[in-house]
């Protein structure tokens, strides 16, 4: 087998995105998207994540188009809600498809 | 993927955690509990129990905005998740008005108020159809302490039914299991999720 062969073993791992791999974010990524918006104060407390870490990533996912940071009134106080933006669960869904992909090549080997 | 993230598992976790604070075992066993009380005790004023059915569907809602979003977040469910709110909502909504019209049918027309609660099998029916309805509930919310709620109605309404003792014996012991057990979860809730500021970020 050459090395060149070798390179496109996998090629699917150079399409996997990055954005949404790491795991802080997947984590958010979920819960995103088996709801339909969410507050900070509600992901914090579920993913387990600091403040800090929790800002950042969502940071990240939104500059990347993945989630849409809305502000609403609720009983006329003003919150701060993510929701995943319609890229973002297309983004997820192939995320997923790939994943379960490649698990299955490695498996088949 | 759904063997590293599960994503039933996680809006399972996410909608318990949402119910965790225990408001609706109290809300809805006090609910039982008075209006048993009411029936039981003080039937010429009947409309106290409608009364009372507002007044805790009211301080239910206000409650869950005090206390359980300050402490664990505000969130907005799926459609799909918000139906099956509806749905649990209805099923409580469906026991407490039957319960609320037997107890003014017992007031308004005595004679099929004797018949309805002298009859020993009318309260097992109760137990039973109530019963399957706490147990539908429990399954479609993953609120798996609910089939516990579903069995001891039945089993309090059969032993009512074999030892007529008197026929608001079901509603009190489970408006009571429920409010205590629902106090229990709330204080556990306070302790475990102090207040805490939003974190908001400034967005540009």
């Amino acid at each position: 087998m050459t090395e060149e062969s070798d390179d496109t073993k996998f090629p699917i791992i150079d399409d996997i995105d990055r954005v949404i791999h790491e795991p802080a974010r997947l984590i958010i990524m979920s819960h995103l998207y088996v709801l339909d918006r969410a507050d900070f104060l509600f992901l914090k407390r579920q993913t387990k994540l600091t403040w800090g870490n929790l800002s950042s990533h969502i940071t990240k996912l939104e500059n990347a188009g993945f989630v849409e940071v809305i502000k609403k009134f609720v009983d006329r106080k003003p919150i701060t809600l993510i929701q995943l933006a319609p890229q973002g669960r297309t983004a997820f869904e192939d995320y997923q498809r790939q994943m379960r992909h490649m698990f299955k090549r490695i498996e088949d080997k | 993927m759904n063997e590293v993230v599960d994503l039933k598992q996680i809006e399972r976790r996410i909608y318990l955690s949402y119910h965790q604070d225990g408001l609706i075992d109290i809300f809805v066993g006090a609910a039982l509990f008075s209006l048993s009380l009411i029936i039981w005790l003080l039937p010429e004023y009947w409309y106290f129990l409608i009364g009372s059915l507002a007044a805790f569907t009211i301080s239910f809602a206000g409650l869950k905005k005090a206390i359980t979003i300050p402490r664990i977040g505000y969130v907005e469910f799926s459609p799909t998740r918000q139906r099956k709110t509806i749905f649990i909502f209805l099923g409580f909504t469906v026991i407490l008005v039957v319960f609320n019209i037997l107890g003014i049918i017992a007031m308004f027309y005595p004679p099929l108020g004797i018949f309805l609660f002298e009859s020993v099998f009318t309260i097992l029916i109760i137990g039973v159809i109530g019963g399957l309805i706490f147990v539908a509930i429990g399954y479609s919310s993953y609120i798996r302490r609910f089939y516990s709620y579903g069995i001891i109605l039945f089993s309090s309404a059969l032993f009512t039914t074999l030892f007529p003792v008197f026929v608001v014996l079901p509603g009190l012991v489970l408006g009571f299991i429920m409010t205590f057990y629902g106090s229990l979860l709330l204080y556990r809730f306070v302790k475990r999720y102090p207040k805490e500021m939003h974190g908001e970020r400034e967005v540009d």
